[in-house]
């Protein structure tokens, strides 16, 4: 099926692709982290951090600048292996596997593990491109199938209503919040079941950034989100968990309503209270 | 940035002493003055000097583009002798050596800045780009020399073997002189190769990041992400790159007339001698006795020029593509 037969489809209000996708799976998800310190050179950038990330709902991890937070984000879909001088210590478990054993398949665990990035960074292709080149190579053959697949990933990102006629469009012709919407829409093509954000609004502004946000919470309900946050009201409004971080160290990790009502530690309670950071 | 003349103390930078500082600057004191002139004199000597050789090409071949016309280009005839001068032997010569050289070239330099931009360590990436630069500042003659002492005796010895194989094609027939296009294409591949491999380089490093970070994050191999999105990314500069590389390999005179055999002759087999425009030229000079042969000889220069200059335009208008790309993303 083309797009246009896509588009017309739909038109027609008979949402029926012809190999129907499933885009948000059953799975859950579970991170652990056990005694995990992260180094760059003899920078030691995460001290020691052991904390299991809850399935199916959004985990913040929030401090200052240079806290560790996008490090320790990074180091969970191993992204800072093309880092040099990166190197670890302790463990992370992503579903029973220990992700930095050496037969892991890096490949195979950065499609389960979708990352979105600070700012919006579509390939300089079309639309539709940049959801279904990834799926090429992950080895689905057929034109058809991986374009349903877009338009799934699309409705899904609440983008398809805004690019539903213009699919072959150049992707620079989105605003950033559709581009970074469009961005999280690629990572969901490829079926993960947890989703990595770096400070995702960052570069956004308000309106898409609420935008953005209420795609989080709805997509809570199928993917386990790690949500890197330097903005503490956006940490507060859509997570259920949040973690601080402090100098490599994580001080403090609950509940999102305790830990903002009634935090334990005097030093979250200073960084959220705004004292510094 | 500019050091500002600082003429009254305290000077609070309010409009009115910002755009009298603006001011002074343009206009100078005396060694300033003096200093802009010079600059600006050199800066003219240079387009006169453009202007001039345009002038004196035109003129100096005006006799020849006259009396032969489009002809001159068609036909394949050069015989000094009765003035038959045909340049099409010598264009052939120039386009297909250049072309072999692309060919050898080009994989070879984008495997290298691939290699430099996207996979090796600090410590390798060093003395791999000086040695590319040395290959860049080796004297062409040198580059000659080699070609006929150790190149030329090592393609008499393989061609045989490759005849025995590929022998059936008429691109691969032919006596083993050695003195060939493809030794001409070979020689000029070396010595284009540091022009397209640190342009390409730059190309690449132009990337931003965050293009690479998208497709690692989608579980693509780094040899997906390199061909898939680096190289798209920035086509128009490798492009460039390997244009301006084209460029010397058209104008490269010196290497080339010592390995080519020198022959006006237009063949098919790449193992047969060929005469490119700037060997020719080179070659003929000296002898150019008559007026006639001397302007067809200048008319050559001329073509060459024009092709040169075009290319040059085209590859330097696809870089400042590549520098506004790298610029704003």
């Amino acid at each position: 099926m083309s797009i246009a037969a896509v588009e017309r489809s739909v038109d027609r209000s008979v949402v029926k692709p012809l190999i129907a996708p499933k885009i948000g799976l059953e799975q859950t998800s579970v991170i652990t982290t056990k005694d995990l310190s992260v180094y760059y050179r003899e920078l030691e950038a995460i001290r020691s951090v052991s904390m299991t990330i809850t399935s199916k709902a959004i985990t913040a991890l929030i401090g200052p600048s240079g806290c560790g937070k996008s490090t320790f984000l990074r180091t969970l879909n191993r992204m800072n292996d093309t880092v040099l001088g990166f190197s670890i210590n302790g463990e992370v478990v992503v579903d029973g596997e220990r992700i930095y054993s050496s037969n892991v398949d890096t490949i195979a665990l950065r499609k389960k593990i979708g990352m979105v990035f600070q700012r919006p960074n579509p390939f300089p292709m079309s639309i539709i491109d940049n959801i279904t080149w990834a799926l090429t190579f992950h080895g689905i053959r057929r034109r058809d199938e991986r374009e349903a697949i877009g338009v799934e990933s699309l409705k899904r990102a609440g983008l398809w209503d805004e690019v539903c006629g213009r699919l072959k469009d150049p992707v620079f012709a989105l605003s950033g919040g559709q581009q970074q919407r469009l961005c999280i829409a690629r990572a969901i093509a490829l079926q993960p079941t947890i989703l990595l954000m770096d400070e995702p609004t960052s570069a956004l502004d308000p309106i898409a950034t609420r935008v953005v946000e209420d795609l989080m919470i709805s997509l809570k309900e199928d993917y386990t989100v790690v949500l890197v946050s330097h903005n503490m009201e956006q940490a507060a409004r859509v997570s259920d968990q949040t973690a601080f971080f402090l100098m490599g160290e994580l001080v403090e990790y609950s509940a999102t309503e305790s830990m903002f009502s009634n935090p334990k530690n005097k030093t979250t309670e200073d960084y959220i209270t705004g004292r510094f950071g | 940035m500019h050091q500002l003349p600082s003429k009254g103390k305290g000077a609070t930078p309010s409009a009115l002493s910002r755009s009298k500082m603006h001011e002074t600057l343009l206009v100078g004191s005396v060694p300033d003055r003096v200093f802009k002139f010079v600059t600006a004199t050199a800066a003219v000597v240079v387009l006169g000097l453009v202007s001039m050789i345009v002038f004196q090409l035109t003129t100096k071949s005006w006799e020849s583009i006259t009396r032969y016309g489009l002809a001159f280009i068609t036909s394949d005839m050069w015989d000094p002798v009765f003035h038959e001068y045909g340049a099409l032997p010598f264009i052939f010569g120039t386009v297909a050596s250049s072309i072999i050289g692309l060919l050898i070239a080009v994989p070879a330099s984008l495997g290298v800045a691939i290699f430099l931009s996207e996979l090796a360590q600090k410590r390798i990436r060093r003395p791999v780009t000086f040695l590319v630069e040395v290959l860049a500042s080796i004297p062409s003659v040198i580059y000659g020399l080699w070609g006929v002492f150790v190149l030329i005796p090592l393609i008499r010895s393989v061609q045989p073997f490759i005849q025995t194989r590929l022998g059936f094609l008429p691109f691969f027939q032919g006596p083993p002189f050695g003195y060939s296009l493809f030794t001409a294409g070979v020689i000029l591949a070396i010595m284009i190769i540091p022009t397209i491999t640190s342009l390409s380089r730059d190309a690449l490093n132009a990337v931003p990041n965050h293009q690479r970070e998208a497709s690692l994050a989608l579980g693509a191999t780094r040899w997906e992400t390199i061909w898939n999105v680096v190289l798209p990314y920035n086509k128009s500069g490798i492009i460039g790159a390997i244009m301006l590389g084209l460029g010397r390999a058209l104008g490269e005179t010196m290497a080339v007339t010592m390995v080519i055999g020198n022959q006006p002759e237009i063949s098919m087999s790449i193992f047969m001698p060929a005469q490119t425009m700037a060997s020719l030229i080179a070659n003929e000079f000296n002898e150019a006795t008559e007026a006639i042969h001397l302007s067809a000889l200048i008319e050559i220069g001329f073509l060459l020029f024009l092709v040169t200059l075009t290319l040059n335009i085209i590859a330097k208008l696809l870089m400042i593509r590549v520098r506004g790309k790298g610029a704003h993303r």
